[in-house]
Parts: structure tokens; sequence; C-alpha cells
């Protein structure tokens, strides 16, 4: 009983301040429409107030006020009435409107939190009812504007003063929440973020604290091996100079002693002081963490509206339905993965659910489902299903497929778990929709789905039945993990790379390390994993030898990737903070971070280094090449040919002339079929190609050049306008060995990269 | 007591006017107009920046390298926590005059939001430049881009152009 009781009280405070808001902005938008009357305004405003009422009618219902539930749902039917009629509101309505919310807030202001009793409900049942007969009366013309009341606040003049009168005392009570924009929150608890730093210094100390210690014990056993011997040189010399020495070993002793006593003590307390930062910055950053959170719901509407926007293009009748919405969620991983699940969405639709003939011979209602499902599982991860009702994943066409792009052959495809075929829909460039449309099909997308969810943490799987319907299953981190990194030197300087990137370390002189189809590698493992250096990633010097070197096992899933550094000091946790301006976007660097030491660090984009290990890896040995290369740096670049291939006559002349400028000798090429004629009759160092081209794309060049020809080897360096990631990305996949933006062109920058290419 | 009184007040009456007539205004120093502008040294070349951009002087103990970045950018240090990115104006100028800086005073600038530190051999103090001081036309500038620099003074001071130099498009680094 008592629980309920208390329950209940919890349950009528959040609907006071929830009441309280609408009823706030009702007013406000009243206000605003009466200062500027007209009929957009007012379809406006009615669309809003319908929100607020709509709500505040759901939750009136749940605390029982069934006069201020019978007062919104009566308003809601004349807004709704002149929404249909696209209608103005009339002054007197809006003045009507006016009293009745401001009633309202009175009813709900003088709410008992124990008994749930208010007062005012019979004043606002009659008010209603007087409205509600105005309004359904011919509008008057004589208008009663609302402003009046409010600027006359303070005489008498009119008569039901009291009424409109906005109860001011819910300011003063609304103790339990308050508004703060998300803005001045997120800078807080990045604030919080840096608090790591405390911590670490207090780790740093202690481990101080304990050096000294030790290097004042080891004095300690020293002297008291050589303490007789002196004892007894002094005993030989003169009486004077005996009494000296004795004074000076007894002095010596007692200060020693006093040494070691206020350095235990000092231990002592750095070791309070490390476990009181610790408890203090953890639980701060937990709760901090907590504090922006957010319930998955708030995506719902976004989603709701995707999924009738493309079955309404689609003409698929589709139902949306979201269960464990109150689920919450780190604001950041809920950002990060909107898109995926956008796409997932769109996926269900357009791959998944069949066309309304389809489903009517196969005799499924022609309503179809997708159901999106949260819960909870063990140790802070949700589960999110999103589950249709389509046609399912044909298993045979996978098969096909992978069979035609030469992925597996028909007798392995045989043997092949269903659980591997489906992981071929998450290999880019992989889409079993015979057509690609304007939504999906063109295969890379579920190859982002994972590798963001992936970042985040989180796996995904997929389960599907022929006919039945497919449910993609994602697992993902409710609230962010405090972040490690490893810090590791390169060219003398401290460099930390994100522990969760790494898989394994390894001195490269305990394994076996060779090279391979001119390739540096080692074994990992079974398996040979390419090495680079992260110094030449980062175009720092190296300083060891690679036999030296500590290999980081980087990379996911099946590409695995050595990236070489020199050594390994440490692990730390890391608060990252990102570049400041005008650094927008550094290549392999996502921020910087303080170390124990004090100093600032950069950190590594593994991300960014694993793409270009990929690159440099593709041209055979590169990493003896590269470094021949830099000793002569383009001493002969004369003999190096050059084929620019750009649809746009600007950026075509552009290039030419910053390229032939640098002594290369150049070529152009109209558009991708152009481009691979002039390749097949000519030998070329190196392609540059724009993205977006008729005929044959730059994309599509590249991969025939890779694929195709005679010279794969040759390196491609594809400039565009376009900046996303999956385009960044699917230019990696299809081969391409740079990736180079037409927005920030800049003439050294591209001359950097042809020079380190060629 | 009243005459004595009404002496006093004629008296005083008397100094009054004999003060007004005598009264001249406060003569002050012509100054043309102009702005005050903090100057420092780079590669030899005297360089000022209106005060108004200017935030503060620091001392560079340490700065973090970034890698994989133009030269002009030598890299981020910490100013009480928040970082600063470091710049080098004498590769953003493609000045001759690469030698080792002659010290670690650091320029921190700022342009509303934007902010910035330029490393310099010295920082020379504050001065008043008069606007009709300013060349703008001097072929001596040929070597700096136009609309970064707004001239230069007699003393062979060259005046930056706050606004149009310390600007996120101007230095971004965006790959």
């Amino acid at each position: 009983m008592s629980v309920d009781l208390e329950f209940l009280k919890k349950l009528r405070e959040a609907f006071q301040i929830e009441a309280t808001e609408h009823l706030e902005e009702v007013s406000n938008t009243l206000l605003s429409l009466e200062k500027n009357p007209g009929l957009a305004q007012s379809q406006a405003s009615i669309e809003k107030m319908l929100r607020n009422f709509h709500s505040l009618k759901g939750s009136s219902r749940a605390v029982n006020l069934s006069t201020i539930e019978k007062t919104c749902q009566e308003i809601e039917s004349i807004l709704v009435e002149h929404k249909s009629a696209s209608r103005e509101l009339s002054a007197n309505l809006t003045d009507d409107l006016y009293k009745l919310a401001c009633s309202m807030l009175t009813c709900v202001t003088s709410l008992n939190l124990e008994s749930g009793i208010t007062s005012g409900e019979n004043e606002l049942e009659k008010q209603l009812a007087g409205a509600l007969s105005r309004a359904s009366s011919p509008p008057n013309l004589e208008s009663n504007p609302i402003s009046d009341y409010v600027s006359n606040e303070g005489s008498a003049t009119s008569e039901n003063q009291e009424d409109v009168k906005l109860p001011h005392t819910l300011a003063s009570l609304s103790t339990g929440t308050m508004r703060v924009s998300v803005d001045r929150m997120e800078e807080i608890v990045k604030r919080l973020e840096e608090l790591v730093y405390a911590k670490l210094v207090a780790d740093q100390r202690l481990t101080d604290c304990d050096d000294l210690q030790s290097i004042l014990g080891k004095w300690t056993r020293q002297w008291h091996r050589i303490r007789p011997e002196v004892e007894n040189e002094a005993q030989k010399s003169g009486h004077k100079q005996k009494n000296y020495i004795q004074e000076f070993i007894d002095l010596h002793d007692s200060f020693v002693g006093r040494l070691q006593e206020k350095l235990l003590n000092l231990e002592i307390s750095f070791q309070q002081e490390k476990r009181i930062t610790h408890n203090l910055v953890d639980g701060l950053l937990e709760k901090s963490r907590e504090l922006t959170m957010t319930p998955f719901s708030v995506l719902q509407d976004l989603f709701e509206r995707i999924v009738r926007d493309i079955s309404k293009q689609q003409d698929k009748d589709v139902r949306f339905t979201l269960t464990g919405g109150e689920t919450e969620i780190d604001r950041h991983i809920l950002d990060e993965f909107k898109e995926p699940m956008i796409h997932l969405l769109r996926n269900s639709i357009d791959h998944g659910i069949e066309s309304r003939s389809v489903r009517q011979q196969k005799g499924k209602p022609e309503q179809s489902n997708i159901r999106v499902t949260l819960s909870m599982i063990d140790s802070g991860k949700v589960e999110i299903s999103i589950k249709d009702d389509g046609r399912g994943i044909d298993l045979e066409k996978i098969k096909e497929r992978a069979i035609s792009m030469r992925i597996m052959t028909a007798e392995k495809a045989e043997e092949t778990s269903e659980q591997q075929l489906y992981a071929l829909l998450f290999r880019s460039s992989f889409s079993t929709k015979d057509e690609v449309s304007d939504i999906s099909g063109r295969g890379i997308g579920l190859a982002i789905v994972k590798e963001t969810i992936e970042k985040l943490g989180g796996q995904i799987e997929i389960d599907s039945k022929l006919d039945q319907g497919t449910t993609f299953r994602l697992i993902v981190p409710v609230r962010r993990a405090t972040m490690f990194g490893v810090t590791a030197m390169v060219d003398n300087q401290t460099l930390v790379v994100p522990t969760s990137a790494i898989r394994s370390a390894i001195r490269v002189r305990d394994c076996d390390s060779r090279i391979v189809q001119g390739r540096w590698t080692l074994t990992f493992g079974e398996r040979l994993v390419p090495m680079v250096w992260l110094a030449d990633i980062l175009d720092l010097d190296n300083k060891v030898e690679h036999e030296e070197a500590v290999a980081l096992i980087c990379g996911k899933g099946d590409y695995p990737v050595a990236i070489l550094v020199e050594e390994v000091t440490g692990e730390q946790e890391v608060a990252v903070s990102p570049l400041p301006a005008p650094l927008t976007r550094v290549r392999h660097i996502t921020g910087a971070t303080l170390l124990k030491t004090g100093d600032l660090a950069a950190v590594i984009n593994v991300n960014d280094v694993l793409s270009s290990a990929h690159l440099l890896g593709s041209n055979a040995d590169a990493l003896e090449a590269r470094r021949a290369r830099k000793a002569k740096s383009g001493t002969n670049a004369a003999t190096k040919k050059i084929l620019v291939t750009d649809d746009s006559i600007t950026s075509r002349v552009l290039l030419k002339n910053i390229l032939e400028s640098n002594d290369y000798q150049v070529e152009v090429a109209n558009d991708g079929e152009d481009a691979w004629q002039k390749l097949q009759t000519k030998r070329f160092d190196l392609l540059i190609t724009d993205v977006e081209m008729p005929k044959m794309s730059g994309f599509e060049l590249t991969k025939k050049v890779r694929t195709e020809s005679t010279f794969s080897d040759m390196p491609i360096i594809v400039v565009t306008s376009l900046a996303s990631l999956e385009d960044r990305k699917t230019g990696v996949e299809v081969g391409a060995s740079a990736y180079f933006v037409k927005s920030n062109f800049e003439k050294s920058n591209l001359i950097d990269m042809v020079k380190r290419l060629i | 007591m009243s005459e004595d009184a009404g002496r006093k007040a004629l008296e005083r009456n008397i100094l009054k006017h004999r003060a007004m007539l005598l009264a001249r205004p406060i003569e002050k120093p012509f100054t043309p107009p102009g702005k005050q502008y903090v100057v420092f040294e780079l590669a030899k070349e005297r360089f000022a920046c209106d005060i108004a951009f200017s935030d503060e002087v620091i001392v560079v103990k340490s700065i973090l390298t970034i890698p994989c970045t133009p030269q002009y950018i030598v890299g981020v240090l910490s100013l009480r926590g928040s970082l600063v990115t470091v710049i080098d104006l004498r590769y953003f100028f493609n000045m001759q005059e690469k030698t080792v800086l002659g010290s670690d005073r650091a320029l921190v600038i700022k342009n509303g939001d934007f902010r910035v530190a330029l490393l310099t051999d010295d920082v020379v103090g504050l001065q008043y430049i008069a606007h009709d001081e300013i060349q703008s036309n001097n072929t001596i500038l040929y070597n700096f881009p136009k609309e970064h620099v707004s001239g230069i003074n007699n003393e062979r001071t060259i005046i930056l152009n706050p606004p149009s130099l310390f600007r996120q498009e101007v230095l971004e680094v965006n790959q």
C-alpha cells in the first residue's frame, strides 16, 4: 500500500512538472499568436498546441484528473476542427484558450501530492462550458485580447482577474528538475573527463615516492655495510677526529631515519590521496555520463517518419512499432548509431518487405510490420532488434552471388554455415538486390553499419527465415567506457594508441618476420600480417631496426595489420581533447591528451592509419621503396607520366598546370572510359581521377584498373568534391591509393601526395 | 555679523569672476587618428598586430608537434588547460629567413572565437601607429599576400590584417 502511495506521489510530482511545462508552452504560443496573427501562424500554433494538449490529456488520465483530461479533449477537438478547415483561431477563442490554460495551471499547481485532490476543478469546468458555448456560436468580431490581461495584471479592472493570473508559485515549487542546455552540460561533462589527469597525477606521485624510498633504501643498505669499517678507521685516528666522525655518524643516522619516516608518511598520505581522487573522479565521471543518457525513444519520431516516407514511396503498407524505447543510452552513442539504424530500416523496407501484390500471393496480410525492440542485457549493454516480416534472406542467392564474385567456390558454398553466409552481407560491394535503387542496394551500406557498430564496441548479427522475415540484432554499450591508451615512442615522441584498437602487442624479434611477395610481414597466430612503421605513416623518422621494434596488431576481423613502434612505454587512462582550431581534421590524429608526466601527447586515429597501411602495402615492397624514394625525392620526376581524368575542363587544366609546373608529364582524359582507352595504349606511372564523371565513374575506373588490367599496381589518386566518409571508404575499397578532396585543394599537398606515391 | 557674511560672499563672487576671466582651455597635444599595436619581430622583420586582436603574450614551455600537418602549424600547446594551435608565420608567408627562433615568447591572437598563438623572435612591445602612417601599396610587401597585410609604416613595420589572416578558412587543416 505504502509503495503504491509512494509511487503515486512520484507520479503526481512528475505530472505536475510536465503539465506546467505544457501549459506554459501553450500560453506562450497563444501570446505570440496574438501578437502576430495570421493563417499560417495560426496553423503552426494549432499544430504545436495539439501536441501539448494531447500529451497533457494522456498524462492527466494517468493521475486521474478527469476535468483536465476532459478539457484537453474538448480543446483538441476544437483545434482539430480549425486545423482541418484551415481556419484561423479567432481572437475570442484564443482568449478563451488562454484562460482555460491558466485555470488548468491553477488546478495543476494546487494538486495535493499525497491525496491527489486539486482545487479549482469546478471553476475550470464552468469556464470550459462557457468557452464551448462561445466556440459553437458564430465568431464575434468584438475581440478581447489577452495582452490586456497580461499587461494589466496588476490593476483590478478585469472582473475575473484572478483566473487569468499565471500562478507564479510553481516556479519556486519545481525543485524537481531544471532545464540546462545540452551544450552547457556537455561542456561540463567534457571538463569532468579531464579530471582523469588528476588520477594520473596521484598515481605518478605515488610512484615517485616509491622511487625515492628505494633510492634511500639502497643508500642505507650500503651504509650499513660500510659503517663498521668507517668506525674502525675512526678509532685508529686521533681523539679529536674520532669525536668528529662519531658525531657525524650519529647525525647522519638520525637524519636518514627522519627522512625514511617522512617518506613513509608521505607515501601513506599519497596512497590516501590516490584512493580519494580515484573514488571522487570515477564517481563524478560515472554520474556525469549518466547525465547525458537519453531515452532511445527520442529517435522514435524520426524513425517513424522515415518508415512512413519510404513505404509510401514504394507503395508498401508498413507499421512501425518500438518497444523498450525508455531504455537510456548515452547521447553520443545514440548519435553514432542513428545512421546505421536508419540504414537498416531502409534495408528492411527496400529489400525485406515485399510489394503488396507479392504479399497477397503469399497469403500474408497486406500490412507488414517492422518491430524495433530494445532490451537491456548484462553489464550495461543493450540489444536492439529490428525485425521485419518480409521475404527473409535467400541463402541461395547469397551463395550464387558469392560464387559469381569468386569469393568462394560452389563446393565451398555448400559447406559454409548460415551465419558465415550472412556475414558475407557485411562485406562491401555485396548486394543481393538485383538492381540498385536510390534507397539501398549499393552493397556498401551494411559494411559501414557493421563498422560503426564495431567502433562503438558493439556487434551485429543477422537471423532470417525465408518468407518469414529478417531480424538484425545489434548489441551496443549504453554508456561510454573510460578510454585507455598505450603510450608508444616514435621518433622521440610519445604517441598514444587507443588500447581498444590494439589486439595484441609483440616484439618483432620474437616472431617470424620476412618479406612475402615484396612486402614485410610477420606471422601472428597462424596468419601473415603486413607490417608498417607508424613513423612512415606519420612522416616521422625511425630510430630503430625493425627487429627491435614492437608490433601493435591492429585492425578488424580479417584484416589485421602490424603497426611498428620503437617502444611501448606503458598504458594509461586518457581523456582525448579534439585538436584546437584551425586543425579541423588532421590525418591519422584524433586529438591530444595529457600524459602522466603532464606533457601533451598526440592520440593516433587507428582507423586512418589502417586505411593508409593498406594503401602503402598495396605497392610492392612499399617499406623499402618508400625510403629509397625519400632519399632521392623527386630527382627523376621528369620521366614520370601521369594521367589526369576529370570531366570538368577547369579541374583538368588546373591539375595539369600544377603537375606540369612540377615537371611531371601529364595527359588528360575526359571520363573513365576515355581514361581506360588511354591506359590500354600507353604506360602511366600514376592515375589521378575525379569521381563523378559520365560514362564511367572514377570508382568504376579504379576498380577496373585494379581487377582487370596488367598494371593493377599503378598508384591511383581519387580527387573529388565528395568529402563524405562513405565516399572515402568506397575509394579505399575499390583500391584507390590516396584520396584527395577538392574543397581543400592545396597545391603543395597534392604534389606531396604525388611525390609520395611515385 | 551679517555684514561680515555679506562681504565674504561678495569677495567670493569677485574671485569667481576673476577666475572665469583667466580660465583657458587645457591644451591637448594633437594625436592623429590611429591605433595601438603589439609589435613583434620574426625573421628580422617587424610585424604589428592590432591590440584589439592580441590576447596576451605567453612564454612557451613545450609544444606538442602534430604529425601530418603543414609546416606553418608548429603544434599545439596547453594554455591554462585549453589547447591552442601554434603557428609559425615564416612558413605561412614563405619568408626566406628560417633560422632558430630567438625567443620563447608567443603572441596569442584572438579573432572572435578563433584563437591561435604566433611564434616570435621577440615581442618588442606596444606602439601607437597612426592610420596615415601606414602605406598600403608599398612594393616592399610584394612577397606577402595583400589581403593579409594592411601595409607598412616608415619604420618598416609590417602591419598585419588580423580579420583576414586569423580565420579558420585561411589557416584550416582539414584532411
